[in-house]
């Protein structure tokens, strides 16, 4: 058994390892897809969870939840930030949080050392974390007993060491820490599929074959005691629970491998939107089966057995040796995965930012080491071993009972310390790096108090101030050790950030560097920060740093775009920062231009007005910008008045045209007339009467006409005067009719009233209804037909108002000319008769009616007459 | 030619009408007359006349369709056809021209121009 599981753990291992050397070799096609991506995010799932959620549950219920439900939150919120916060770090070449600090916080390099230091003890109980569940699951699969050996028979030590070494085969291959390491993430991605697959496998073994089906899980669960599902208990509470949601909120994003995974490793912002659900799908799922090897596990094993082993200890049991083995590669998979990740980060931020410093620190300015790059890639394979060791010396000292979990959890308080810094630093300006040194310092200082000395030396205590108890400051004593410890340290940083924020000491490339993170953030354009170096310096000596740090090659390709010159402008100094701090991170690219640029950082003086100038510069960009929409809308607007004037003015136009046409015609036969009474000498008596008649009726017709011209154009630009009087509608009708009437009795017209209204009375101008009313039946009597002609005129009360309906038995109007017969004019073209109407009595009564708050419609069939009616409101109606 | 030439006159306005009427017989031809589009199309294929005043505004059929319907037929190709229009647009001139029109005379006219240029048009209808 022992030599299949060393045999398969290894050839496990390598295949992870020829995945990512396979991909690394592959030329181009690298981008990961979102479900790589999202694998690769399930990095945070370790032994903690394949090993330690099935512990925390066994003991604790539901406690082994709130550990996934804040990534869930998180991850739901990934398309609202995750996308700008990684386009942010990736323009700012940030690789690790240190250094994202340091980025914000004018480009600090103590931030950036003490962030580190933060960092990597935090971490080491959580690599503890790994190494004890491997070393656990790796002696219950062997069935070989706790050491009592000397010390190189200890397995978690030979585990440490062989971790160490997988960690810097993947890692520490290429100096580049902003360089992605596809590789890699594809192992992880294929890590994380074993691992869930494993579990799911277990957990589908315990439910249907140890504990019979789910039937039999109910009743196991059933059988236990209601406590051990609830949140609130008498030894813990809801705060309980809200802690392990905040520290699992923030480490999933802070913790160094997830951060390496979420941002740095990042080739696609839109990844964030399939992780925002995948990602919460693949924790649900690996948790699956935790309950019922918990409760299997509480019923079936005894409790000797320590809960943080039962997922293996189900098949080994049950004599499955292939589930079993299967079990153990899937955690040792787990801790691997989490291992090379998290040390792979450790060692970026141990050499950029503490290592580096100090190297520069300990030479005077402008000496370099030679061959620095292959220095760093020394320091950084020596900080995985340093980290893990680190671990193992962790796991040597806590006790062999503290669980998985609780391990893992100390590591989740520190890590947390990291969000007042990080969180207000991207949400407000006044965030300044010397309030988050002090703040993180204070809660690094507590968190080791009250958390980490505690967890790993038994005896530790503070005799001789009892005010001081690491699990009872100023003597409350109220909460568990957990909640406790991240209350203070977690509060007092926060208080202390707040507080030495509020008053503004800041240099100004922090100013420079706040503005672009907040903006950055709120989505605003990506300005490039203004370069703070005056330019000047000799390329010679530019040239010598490159080499150092980045090698010949990439040096003479970034060289390249400058074209022949002996002294680098203060554009080129940023860009060479920039591309510095790929490589070694922000704070340390800051020290490594200082050193052949020494003279020529800008004084705070010269900061002040470049930033001055540039800021002004902005706000001008920006304003003018500002100016530029609104011109364009303006010009939108001026397009479609223009337009509205345009078809106003061919409306004008063709009204203009049809007057023309309409005063010619008359004008014509005038004209024609006249020139034959003129020319012909011949003409009798009676007919030189006929034409001297039509010359009169004809000049008639063009009084008429320009009056109503004239009375449309009133009414249309509302110069017209109203009376506001009472006015009897039947009263009216009469009125029309005994002007009308002469007209229809000499085409033998019949004229049939038929006033049904019993109210008649509507507010208006009497002459303009009187107007209405002619206009609307002399139409009606022109379309009679010359015998047999009949109108008919009716009306009635309807909803408030009188309706007036003139019908006449003329050939009616067809269904496309009923839409235009109010239009001016459009009456003439459709008269065959006489002409004795100027076209304009329809668009006259319309204007009338609608002025008077009514409607004027036609309705007609063809052959069958037309009736003309209008609504006017009821004068009573009007004014009740 | 001159003499006993047949016109054909179609516009809707009575009084027009009845004026051409009366001036082309008192100047010796024989005038036939049109109260719309259609009426003009079916008098001119019935009788074939010798020359055509048409009225461009006209219900059922404009002066336009009219002309361009009886140029596209053999026998109406020499007709001259007189475009009378109340519009006297250069844009309605230039249409007038596309569809054949022999020429164009803007409302109100004078008779004795109108009356001279028809004589012409019937003397050499190729001008």
């Amino acid at each position: 058994m022992t030599l299949t599981a060393l045999a398969l753990a290894a050839a496990w291992i390598s295949l992870l390892f020829l995945v990512a050397w396979w991909v690394d070799r592959r030329p181009g096609r690298n981008a990961t897809s979102p479900l790589v991506y999202t694998l690769s995010l399930a990095v945070y799932c370790t032994s903690w969870t394949f090993y330690g959620s099935v512990g925390t549950a066994a003991d604790r219920g539901l406690e082994f939840l709130p550990i996934y439900l804040g990534p869930t939150l998180v991850a739901v919120l990934f398309p609202l930030f995750l996308p700008r916060f990684i386009a942010l770090c990736q323009r700012h070449r940030v690789s690790s949080v240190p250094d994202l600090l340091a980025a914000r916080y004018g480009k600090s390099a103590s931030l950036a050392a003490l962030a580190t230091l933060v960092a990597v003890v935090g971490v080491v109980p959580y690599i503890a974390l790994q190494l004890r569940a491997v070393d656990l699951s790796f002696r219950l699969l062997t069935g070989a007993a706790h050491d009592s050996g000397p010390w190189w028979s200890d397995t978690s030590l030979w585990i440490a060491v062989v971790m160490a070494i997988f960690a810097m085969i993947f890692g520490t291959r290429s100096l580049q820490a902003t360089e992605q390491h596809h590789g890699l993430v594809r192992a992880i991605a294929l890590e994380s599929l074993l691992k869930i697959t494993a579990l799911l496998l277990v957990g589908g073994f315990v439910l249907f074959s140890v504990l019979g089906g789910v039937g039999g899980f109910l009743d196991a669960m059933r059988a236990q005691p209601a406590e051990w599902m609830q949140v609130k208990t008498a030894q813990r509470g809801y705060a309980d629970w809200l802690v392990l949601l905040v520290l699992s909120m923030s480490a999933v994003v802070l913790l160094p491998r997830q951060f390496q995974m979420l941002v740095v490793e990042n080739d696609n912002v839109d990844h964030a939107r399939t992780a925002a659900w995948m990602f919460p799908l693949y924790l649900l799922l690996i948790n699956l089966s935790v309950l019922p090897i918990a409760v299997a596990g509480r019923v079936m094993l005894p409790e000797s057995t320590s809960a943080d082993t039962w997922v293996l200890a189900f098949p080994l049991l049950h004599d499955h040796p292939v589930i079993a083995l299967v079990v153990f590669l899937g955690g040792l998979s787990a801790a691997t995965g989490m291992i090379i990740v998290e040390s792979t980060a450790l060692a970026t931020m141990v050499s950029n930012d503490l290592a580096l410093p100090l190297m520069l620190r300990a030479r005077s300015a402008g000496l370099l080491p030679l061959e620095l790059g292959r220095r760093l890639l020394r320091v950084r394979r020596g900080s995985m071993i340093a980290v893990l060791l680190l671990g193992y010396a962790y796991v040597s000292a806590s006790s062999e009972q503290r669980s998985l979990v609780s391990m893992g959890l100390v590591s989740f308080a520190a890590v947390a310390q990291f969000v007042p810094g990080v969180l207000l630093g991207l949400i407000w300006r006044g965030v300044q790096g010397r309030a988050v040194a002090i703040g993180l310092a204070v809660g690094f200082a507590v968190w080791a108090h009250t958390l980490f000395l505690p967890s790993v030396w038994s005896g530790y205590s503070v005799h001789w101030a009892p005010a001081l108890q690491p699990t009872a400051l100023w003597g409350y004593a109220g909460m568990a050790p957990l909640s406790h410890g991240v209350f203070w340290s977690l509060g007092l940083n926060l208080l202390l950030v707040l507080l030495f924020s509020l008053s503004d000491t800041r240099e100004a490339k922090e100013v420079a560097q706040a503005e672009d993170f907040v903006n950055s953030m709120r989505g605003g354009a990506d300005e490039p920060t203004p370069s703070l170096w005056r330019g000047g310096v000799a390329i010679a000596d530019l040239e010598r740093l490159l080499i150092q740090v980045l090698g010949a090659e990439k040096t003479q390709a970034l060289l390249a775009q400058t074209g022949p010159q002996l002294q680098a402008d203060s554009e080129l100094l940023r860009s060479v920062e920039s591309e510095l701090a790929s490589a070694v991170g922000s704070a340390s690219a800051r020290i490594l231009v200082s050193s052949v640029a020494t003279a020529h950082e800008m004084s705070q003086d010269e900061v002040f007005r470049l930033m001055a100038e540039t800021s002004g510069a902005l706000k001008m960009a920006r304003q003018l910008k500002q100016k530029s929409d609104a011109l364009e809308s303006v010009t939108r607007e001026l397009r479609a008045a223009n337009l509205r004037l345009r078809e106003l003015d061919r409306l004008k136009d063709d009204f203009v045209s049809t007057v023309t046409h309409e005063l010619r015609t008359p004008l014509t036969s005038i004209r024609a007339f006249t020139e034959i009474m003129r020319d012909d000498n011949e003409l009798d008596q009676a007919e030189r009467e006929r034409f001297l008649q039509i010359v009169i009726d004809e000049t008639d017709r063009l009084s008429r006409l320009i009056e109503q011209v004239l009375d449309l154009s009133k009414l249309e630009s509302g110069e017209a005067q109203w009376q506001h009087e009472s006015v009897d509608v039947h009263e009216a009708v009469h009125r029309a009719l005994s002007v009308l009437r002469s007209l229809a009795d000499q085409r033998g017209i019949r004229l049939i009233t038929e006033l049904q209204a019993e109210d008649a009375l509507v507010a208006g101008d009497r002459d303009r209804v009187h107007q209405l009313l002619v206009n609307v039946v002399a139409n009606a009597l022109k379309f009679c037909p010359d015998t047999g002609g009949e109108v008919r005129l009716r009306s009635r009360n309807e909803a408030g108002q009188i309706v007036v309906m003139v019908s006449d038995n003329g050939p009616g109007i067809s269904a496309d000319e009923q839409g235009l017969i109010f239009d001016r004019f459009r009456q003439a073209r459709r008269q065959n008769t006489t002409a004795s109407g100027t076209g304009l009595g329809l668009a006259i009564s319309k204007r009338i009616v609608e002025h008077l708050g009514g409607r004027i419609w036609v309705h007609s069939n063809p052959g069958w007459g037309a009736q003309f009616s209008f609504s006017l409101p009821l004068q009573r109606s009007a004014e009740s | 030619m001159t003499e006993n030439a047949t016109l054909l006159v179609a516009d809707d306005e009575d009084n027009i009408l009845i004026s051409l009427e009366f001036l082309f017989k008192r100047a010796g031809y024989t005038v036939l007359v049109a109260r719309n589009g259609r009426e003009a199309l079916e008098l001119a294929r019935e009788h074939v006349p010798d020359l055509i005043l048409l009225d461009v505004m006209m219900p059922e059929l404009d002066g336009f369709s009219v002309c361009q319907a009886l140029r596209g037929e053999a026998r109406f190709a020499r007709t001259p056809i007189v475009m009378l229009t109340a519009k006297g647009r250069d844009a309605d001139r230039v249409k007038g021209k596309a569809l054949g029109a022999s020429d164009y005379v803007i409302k109100p006219f004078s008779t004795r121009e109108l009356l001279a240029r028809v004589r012409k048009l019937l003397e050499s209808p190729d001008e």
